[in-house]
């Protein structure tokens, strides 16, 4: 590998990124093109953020990959021009690329657990960065690379230099990452769905980390599918649909005035905090009935070679008929390990769980378990590859021999019909179908033994805003048809409160507030509960964070 | 490459079955005055051998050996393999513990010194030489079912079945073992072919079956009077060396069609 010391031509008066026409094709199996990103013009200034928007498939991590040439090999580029700087980004050779990737161009990836090289200790892997470039000496590079650890806010940088990426915490690898991308001064620093991985409270310190980067002069583009993400921190914004950029302009003006239909669905689809809480309350309450569902002083420790985690700690809970319990929290606290105690996957150290009144791990559990069934957040993968929709909708009453085949068949028809499919869609297999739709299935299939309480864990965390929308008004309207109880867990406190009638709060195992969603969303008590509502990033109206209004 | 071999395997297993019928000559028949024929020789299409007989029958009936001990050894390995591996990978714990510790003794264990072993016990028999073959086979596919079931036992379908109420014996059999079945098919293509080379090369050391021609056996021979009648050798060699290739190519097929990341797929 050349490493040359010639300097890329860097033209200071031309503007910092400049494309026009940008076209990037991938070939087909069966030979023909796949237009990913088409005819897409942009132009990005010092010092200035620019989003890219849209949803999956939508082209915007195509379009910045194909900025730096980093595609597949049946991608190509079609057409267009990209200058970096007075740099022709489309027609420079392998070898100035290469000069200008780590360089002048920095890049922050989704997945640092994946981006990072695992066998090398983060420390070492930032000097590379340098090193490889010529940019100084190998001492210098060391100490460089632990300065700029302590600029992105990482503790004790020094001991972190040395230890390897699984040894930091994700939002600490996220960091790293970003240091990675910083450390040789680039001139613009390219980001696809930084925060998505992390935490809302991890996410609030990365965006910031990121602002001040921005505040040094260095331009940053930010694929997102976050468009509160997007508005804290980006000054334009492309909003991209199939390849194409629907529109354009200053993130306010795009979101608060919306001119195309497309932005228009996203915004709409795009669910906020509040949002619920400012219609009116509904004029008949509910009748309150006994719970259905109760867990009592739920406790589980996970032991493993590397020690133990204390995952749950005396959670209890109850959910009425019909009513929807929302569990809340961040990564980590827990709150799938209550799902699966709940559903009886797990065996509880301590505390029981009663369905009627009848302890679901008891011995004559296996009836009552029955009458609870999981969605899970990861469609595809909870769906069998080897059996047709149909099929799997079926499987649950198949092994308990409930029906004939002809009855089962039937009833497969009867609940795609119910959530939305085709009956003739029963004969596809899990594959054929969209994310959106592999949810509809995996729901179709919980509902099959007609169970009284589903458990959704993170139902639509997976899918596009869009799709959310519509699972959540799926099972909106299968709780009201009929009377099912549901345990949704999820991470987005949008989702909780437009879905759950009560809430409850996890923090590290533990449950530390539960209430009424009104009152939990209108009036939180504990300190963890705020400070989860205050990271929350709003979409539409003031580019104030909540906590900056208070 | 991996079509033409599909048409050359597929002669080749139809001439192993109707091997009577494709063999002018019986394999033991000897035709005296006409031993160490050269090739093209009257009725004798490849010649015959120090004792008269037909070189072109020999072939044909010692592919029928080699395919039928191959396939054989096959379908007992892949079938201890399925059990071992299904039960080290979804069981876990002290279960894998004992049956890895096993397989790993197998493997410890030369292949051939194995043979020997068999063949010195049982005789130069068909069961002993199919016996030694897959016992060897069993071990390394016992490991990748083992593998396979510990990353798909994993997968969010199987946490799902559970939460349908679906028990062990059913999640192992009817969702984890037909997903499982993709590498194992390939690593039995390419199984097929070692097995074929296992066998001849058993012959070859004189460790072979003794009362069934066999390639090995043959090209052991022809080594002898190489210099005298290389036609002994050279048919023999030829056939087993496009054997090999057109299974080793199949498999190649197989592996790329189940190859997730081949480029093809986007």
């Amino acid at each position: 590998m050349s490493r040359s010391t010639s300097p890329v031509t860097i033209d200071p008066q031309a503007p910092l990124l400049e494309v026009s026409g940008l076209r990037t094709g991938f070939r087909r199996a069966d030979g023909g093109q796949f237009v990913a990103v088409d005819d897409v013009t942009f132009r990005l200034e010092q010092g200035q953020a620019l989003a890219i928007v849209g949803e999956s498939g939508s082209g915007k991590s195509v379009t910045i990959r194909s900025l730096l040439r980093l595609l597949p090999r049946t991608a190509s580029i079609l057409g267009g021009e990209a200058r970096l700087a007075g740099i022709d980004l489309i027609g420079a050779s392998d070898r100035t690329l290469r000069r200008v990737r780590g360089r002048e161009v920095g890049m922050v990836f989704q997945n640092a657990m994946e981006a990072l090289n695992p066998t090398i200790p983060v420390g070492r892997q930032l000097a590379e960065a340098l090193t490889w470039h010529g940019l100084c000496s190998r001492g210098e590079a060391r100490a460089r690379a632990i300065t700029t650890l302590g600029d992105v806010g990482i503790p004790e940088p020094e001991r972190r230099a040395r230890m390897y990426p699984f040894q930091l915490s994700g939002g600490m690898r996220q960091r790293a990452m970003i240091a990675m991308a910083i450390i040789a001064e680039p001139r613009l620093v390219v980001a696809d769905e930084p925060t998505t991985a992390l935490d809302v409270t991890v996410q609030a310190q990365v965006l910031d980390l990121l602002a001040e980067i921005k505040d040094r002069g260095t331009g940053l583009i930010m694929v997102t599918h976050d468009l509160g993400v997007a508005r804290r921190f980006c000054d334009d914004v492309l909003v991209m649909n199939q390849g194409k950029v629907v529109e354009s302009g200053r993130i306010d003006a795009v979101l608060d005035s919306p001119r195309e239909p497309y932005t228009r669905m996203l915004l709409e689809a795009t669910l906020e905090v509040g949002d619920v809480a400012a219609t009116p309350p509904e004029a008949v309450e509910a009748p309150v009935r006994e719970p259905l569902l109760v867990a009592e002083r739920l406790d589980k420790t996970f032991r493993s070679r590397g020690g133990q985690t204390h995952a749950v700690r005396d959670v209890s809970l109850a959910i009425r008929p019909g009513r929807t319990l929302g569990l809340v929290g961040e990564s980590g606290s827990g709150k799938s390990t209550v799902a699966r105690l709940v559903m009886g996957l797990h065996e509880p150290d301590s505390g029981r769980v009663l369905l009627d009144g009848q302890d679901v791990h008891g011995e004559e559990s296996r009836l009552q378990r029955r009458r609870m069934q999981m969605v899970f957040q990861n469609p595809y993968g909870s769906l069998l590859p080897h059996y047709t929709a149909g099929a799997n909708i079926t499987e649950s009453l198949r092994l308990q021999e409930i029906g004939t085949t002809g009855e089962r068949t039937e009833r497969a028809a009867e609940l795609l019909r119910l959530v939305g499919l085709s009956p003739d869609d029963a004969r596809r297999y899990p594959q054929q179908f969209s994310g959106g739709q592999q949810q509809r299935i995996a729901i179709a299939r919980a509902l099959a033994p007609e169970p009284d309480v589903l458990v959704c864990d993170e139902p639509t965390s997976a899918l596009d805003v869009s799709i959310q929308a519509q699972i959540l008004d799926l099972l909106g309207e299968i709780q009201e048809r009929l009377g099912v109880a549901y345990l949704l867990i999820s991470h987005n406190l949008a989702v909780v409160e437009r879905m759950s009638d009560e809430v409850a709060v996890m923090k590290d195992g533990a449950i530390v507030e539960r209430g009424e969603r009104r009152a939990i969303f209108g009036d939180p008590q504990h300190p963890y509960t705020h400070q989860l509502l205050d990271a929350i990033l709003p979409v539409r109206g003031s580019r104030m964070p909540r906590a900056a209004i208070a | 490459m991996a079509f033409i071999s599909l048409w050359v395997v597929a002669l080749l297993v139809l001439v192993a079955i109707f091997a009577p019928l494709v063999a002018p000559y019986g394999t033991q028949e000897t035709d005296y005055g006409h031993q160490l024929a050269p090739i093209g020789s009257p009725g004798h299409l490849l010649g015959t051998d120090t004792l008269g007989r037909d070189i072109l029958s020999r072939l044909v009936f010692g592919f029928r050996t080699a395919l039928l001990v191959a396939f054989a050894a096959e379908v007992i390995s892949v079938l201890v393999a399925l059990v071992v591996g299904l039960l080290a990978g979804y069981r876990g714990g002290r279960a894998d513990g004992i049956l890895m510790a096993a397989t790993d003794i197998m493997y410890a264990f030369p292949t051939y010194l194995f043979a020997v072993l068999l063949v010195t016990v049982f005789g130069r028999s068909f069961w002993s030489v199919m016996a030694a073959i897959a016992v060897a086979g069993w071990v390394t596919q016992a490991r990748l079912i083992r593998a396979q079931v510990m990353t798909l036992k994993r997968r969010d379908y199987v946490e799902a079945a559970r939460s349908m109420d679906a028990q062990g014996p059913t999640i192992a059999m009817r969702y984890i073992l037909p997903n499982a079945l993709g590498p194992l098919l390939v690593t039995t293509s390419f199984a097929v072919p070692a097995a074929i080379t296992t066998e001849a090369g058993l012959s070859l050391l004189g460790l072979g079956i003794s009362d069934m021609p066999s390639w090995g056996a043959m090209i052991n021979e022809g080594v002898r009077y190489a210099s005298s009648a290389p036609h002994m050798i050279i048919s023999p060699a030829i056939a087993f060396a496009v054997t090999l290739l057109a299974f080793t190519w199949i498999g190649d097929g197989i592996r790329d069609a189940f190859d997730i990341t081949s480029e093809a797929r986007r």
